[in-house]
């Protein structure tokens, strides 16, 4: 149970460990003589003293399980009584609750069966006195042991109220920032183009929604400062805009996996959001605190609606800005535009157009850009290759020169459908950006520029983001096993590790229990406790018998055919021999009496004689199998 | 210090109208086998109590899954537990005579038809029965009075698979054990009041008037053995003695009558002891019945018996 805590432990504190474990197994092996106390008084202090240096301070999860390892280490050199072993024991289960805290994972969840099942062996070696009983029965004593104890442990895993407790935060461990960023420069989308981390997971609720196949666009943050080549969030403020509702809405959750950003991923117009969530002016969901861990929310969002009808000075201006210089040729070409043509809209497809027809390329390694200052031009016009983030970047740059206000949207576009729970998958490797541009009457409008370049000018090692998503046949296999992977984890996820009071509310109430009501929590988890026990009760009184093994397998068929007859009530008296038994039952059933007759002589050959034919065996057992009794006289009833 | 012993034998008379009297040999039936905490299993539960608090605190679910596996395996370990006691039989056989306020050994056997039952205190040692075989144990219980004694109750207990409980039951069954008197110290002894004509015992001790060899005959006492005649190669002898030693000892409970009852038989045990290791003839006088004057471990073990089961 310690090796999942080492990966976080201090080095100094992994060496100490298993100088002691070893210490230990010389003692065992090689009767090397373990420490005396003074030596033992001062490797305590000693250690004490090194995680106090170490960690700061002796409490939270991080440094108290430090402390619980280098207690666990002291403790087995000086382990002598089962006391001593016993408190070893709870310290190593106190080291085992810390791995959870620290990382709770799946797979930690599966090493630590096989892990609980070798301490409980040797707690079971140990308790017996004279520490004779084999390593084999002892594990197969602990293994009885856990094995009713999983059913017991669901249940009580569902039925245990769960409130909302005030945590105490002792320490918490770190989470490395992922995914994409709230800013944009060259290259930062394209590298996240290569990794095939799931980024988040959703559920819709409408399985015909699930079903079709649209590109959809998850919001991520909106950049709106335009600087040396870079898109940066820049000011937030607060006002908010004014959104008509069309069309119908989409309901659905999302699983995010822990980003350490604060902002959730939704469908465009959010109109319903978690409780702890808001929305900002520009149409993403935020939250406090960044997320650490795996979350699960539930958004209700209106494709079709149109947001930002009214907009205000102070947006038109933040959504129109652009550097003092720089990009010239740009600058030209949309003042160019802006004379020419009378509406935005003939402005956007003019410039989707110039993606259209002119040589531009949709590639993952496109040249890099050197000058800063001039990044939009010598993309527009010389090296006219890159990925989303310069397509989306030189659109808006060019929309803002032309007078519209834009702003540039990143987020992730698609996913995929997994066959196995419906649920779709969105991976790091489909995150994009696009951009939106405001047109009056109808708001934010979303343009995703990469849509325009044509077909056969995307690199095929940029398809996934440009194309709709379509799988790979040629490794249908590996697609199989990691949708049924991906539908596992979702289900994992779900269940255990984010049952929660708002999961347990819905599952009593589908029960048809009053969650409320403390006192009927309280009647069901007795009631449910009181079941596993009466359960296992009659379990012992139907038998938890085991015969004992035979190694002969003859005399095995034989006590099976002791059995059969026994079921009828011709048992075999204690210390009877074969023949006599096979007489009284000869006597006892006359129309199987030939069988009896042939088993009995079959057994008595091969067990007691040199001379049993090759076979016997065989026909022996065919002949147990085969008995069937028939017209066994009733025994009379003793008054 | 009251109360508890009141309580225990509160207790033990609750027991037995519930068990009823023991047969010899005994099943033990699940329904006799009481069950508790021990204090390993009193530590453990409140670690799982911690371990509880901290997973709700961090709310971490698979914190609190972990903690009810392990309760789950806390209550499996209670049937368990259980289980390795029931179903064993015990026997229990008289113990050898000894004196009383020394141990008498009972020797238990046990064993089990089907299964193993491992780590069963309550003997000398704790012992592990097989499946199939037989284990004999002693359990050890102090004479108290001369007479015949009956055997306590003792109990059979195991904590085996985690050490979490204690299994024990109560075991009462109708054997009896003979217990003779305490002999008395060595210094006071009955020859200076109790020989009946006899001389005082004096002459037993070193100068015996040697009256010759003769060959060796099966029943002579090796301590007579001339062992210089073996060593000359002329074969065992026996030495002889002329008859100033010892005519027979008589011991009489009657010529005591001035020493409280138990003090008496006290030191008749302790003489005839002492005559017994002189292996020297003697005979014993209680109650009107008189064990003829003879020698050997049989003659000693009836005194002793008469001695032990005398009633005023």
């Amino acid at each position: 149970m310690l090796i999942p805590a080492m990966p976080h432990t201090r080095p100094w504190a992994v060496v100490l460990i298993s100088a002691l474990v070893l210490w230990r197994v010389a003692h065992h092996r090689f009767n090397m003589p373990l420490p005396g106390r003074a030596l033992r008084i001062a490797l305590t202090l000693a250690a004490v003293g090194a995680l106090w240096f170490s960690y700061g301070t002796l409490f939270g999860v991080v440094a108290g399980s430090a402390l619980l390892i280098v207690m666990a280490g002291l403790k087995l050199i000086e382990s002598r009584s089962q006391r001593d072993y016993f408190l070893l024991l709870i310290i190593t289960l106190f080291i085992g609750l810390a791995d959870f805290l620290y990382a709770p994972s799946a797979l930690l969840a599966v090493y630590m069966l096989p892990a609980l099942w070798l301490t409980l062996t040797a707690v079971v070696i140990v308790n017996d006195a004279l520490q004779r009983i084999s390593s084999r029965r002892a594990a197969r004593i602990s293994a009885i042991l856990m094995l009713p104890a999983l059913p017991i442990a669901v249940v009580l895993f569902f039925v245990f109220p769960r409130v909302h407790v005030p945590v105490w935060h002792l320490g918490g461990g770190t989470v490395a920032t992922t995914g994409i960023s709230d800013f944009m420069a060259p290259g930062s989308i394209s590298q996240l183009a290569q990794s095939n981390r799931i980024a988040f997971r959703v559920h819709f609720n409408d399985p015909a929604v699930a079903a079709t196949n649209r590109r959809r666009y998850w919001r991520g943050p909106v950049l709106h400062h335009f600087a040396y080549g870079t898109w940066r969030r820049g000011d937030t403020h607060h006002q908010s805009e004014r959104t008509t509702l069309h069309g119908s809405p989409v309901s659905y959750t999302v699983t995010i996996q822990p980003t350490n950003h604060n902002w959730l991923y939704a469908l465009d117009t959010p109109v319903h959001w978690p409780d702890k969530a808001m929305l900002s002016t520009d149409g993403t969901l935020y939250v406090k605190k960044p997320i650490r861990q795996r979350r699960r929310y539930n958004v209700v969002s209106y494709p079709q609606a149109r947001s930002g009808l009214d907009l205000s000075y102070r947006s038109r201006e933040r959504d129109l800005q652009l550097p003092a210089d720089g990009n010239q040729q740009a600058r030209g070409l949309a003042q160019h535009w802006h004379h020419k043509f009378a509406t935005p809209g003939a402005i956007v497809k003019q410039a989707l157009a110039l993606f259209a027809d002119g040589d531009f390329y949709y590639t993952l390694t496109p040249p890099v850009i050197k000058n800063n200052r001039n990044s939009i031009d010598t993309f527009l016009f010389k090296t006219q290759r890159g990925f989303c983030e310069h397509y989306a970047s030189a659109f808006v740059f060019l929309m803002r020169a032309a007078g519209i206000p834009s702003r540039v949207v990143t987020g992730y576009a698609g996913g995929k459908r997994n066959p196995i729970d419906g649920n779709w998958t969105v991976r790091e490797s489909r995150a994009h950006a696009w951009a939106e541009v405001w047109i009056a009457h109808r708001g934010w409008v979303r343009v995703d520029p990469t849509a325009a370049i044509p077909a056969d000018h995307i690199d095929a090692n940029a398809v996934t983001t440009a194309g709709s998503g379509a799988r790979s046949p040629s490794h249908s296999w590996f697609n199989r096993w990691d949708d049924v992977w991906i539908a596992t984890s979702t289900f994992w996820h779900r269940w255990v590790m984010a049952y929660g009071p708002t999961l347990q509310k819905s599952v009593f109430s589908r029960f048809g229990i009053d969650y409320g009501n403390w006192l009927s929590v309280a009647t069901t988890m007795l009631a449910a406790i009181v079941a596993i026990l009466v359960g296992l009760g009659t379990m012992q009184l139907l038998g938890w018998r085991s015969r004992i093994t035979n190694n002969d397998p003859a005399a095995r068929h034989y006590a099976r055919f002791c059995r059969k007859l026994a079921r009828l009530g011709i048992r075999r008296r204690p210390g009877e021999g074969p023949l006599d038994f096979s007489t009284r039952a000869q006597h006892a059933c006359p129309n199987n009496a030939h069988v009896i007759d042939t088993i009995t002589q079959h057994y008595i050959a091969l067990r007691y004689t040199q001379s049993a034919p090759p076979d016997g065996l065989k026909q022996l057992a065919q002949s147990v199998s085969r008995l069937r009794i028939r017209g066994i006289p009733k025994t009379p009833v003793k008054k | 210090m009251i109360r508890r012993r009141w309580l225990k034998q509160q207790a033990l008379a609750w027991a037995r109208r519930r068990q009823g009297v023991d047969v010899n040999p005994l099943t033990l039936h699940r329904r006799r086998i009481y069950i508790l905490p021990t204090r390993h299993g009193v530590l453990f539960a409140f670690s799982l109590l911690a371990m509880l608090l901290a997973s709700l605190n961090y709310n971490n679910n698979l914190g609190l899954l972990f903690t009810f596996v392990l309760a789950g395996v806390g209550i499996t370990a209670l049937f368990q537990c259980q289980h390795n006691l029931a179903g064993l039989v015990v026997h229990v056989s008289p113990a050898a005579a000894t004196f009383a306020g020394l141990d008498l050994l009972y020797p238990v056997v046990l064993q089990h038809p089907q299964r193993a039952c491992t780590a069963i205190d309550g003997g000398n040692v704790p012992v592990t029965v097989h499946a199939g075989q037989y284990e004999t144990t002693h359990i050890t219980q102090k004479a108290i009075h001369r007479g015949r004694q009956r055997m306590a109750r003792f109990s059979l207990s195991t904590t085996f698979p985690l050490g979490l409980f204690r299994a024990w039951v109560w075991i009462e069954v109708d054997v009896a054990t003979l217990v003779w008197p305490q002999p008395a110290t060595a210094a006071v002894t009955a020859n200076s009041t109790g020989s009946n004509g006899a001389t005082t015992g004096s002459n037993q001790r070193g100068d015996d008037d040697f009256a010759g060899l003769r060959r060796w005959q099966y029943g002579d006492s090796i301590r007579h053995v001339d062992w210089h005649a073996l060593a000359r190669n002329q074969g065992l002898m026996t030495k002889q003695f002329t008859s100033t030693a010892a005519p027979p000892q008589h011991f009489n409970l009657d010529t005591l009558r001035e020493l409280p009852l138990e003090l008496a038989l006290s030191r008749l045990t302790r003489s005839i002891l002492d005559a017994d290791a002189r292996a020297c003839h003697y005979g014993l006088t209680i109650k009107g019945e008189t064990l003829g004057p003879a020698s050997g471990p049989v003659h000693r073990d009836r005194c002793l018996t008469a001695l032990a089961l005398h009633k005023p």
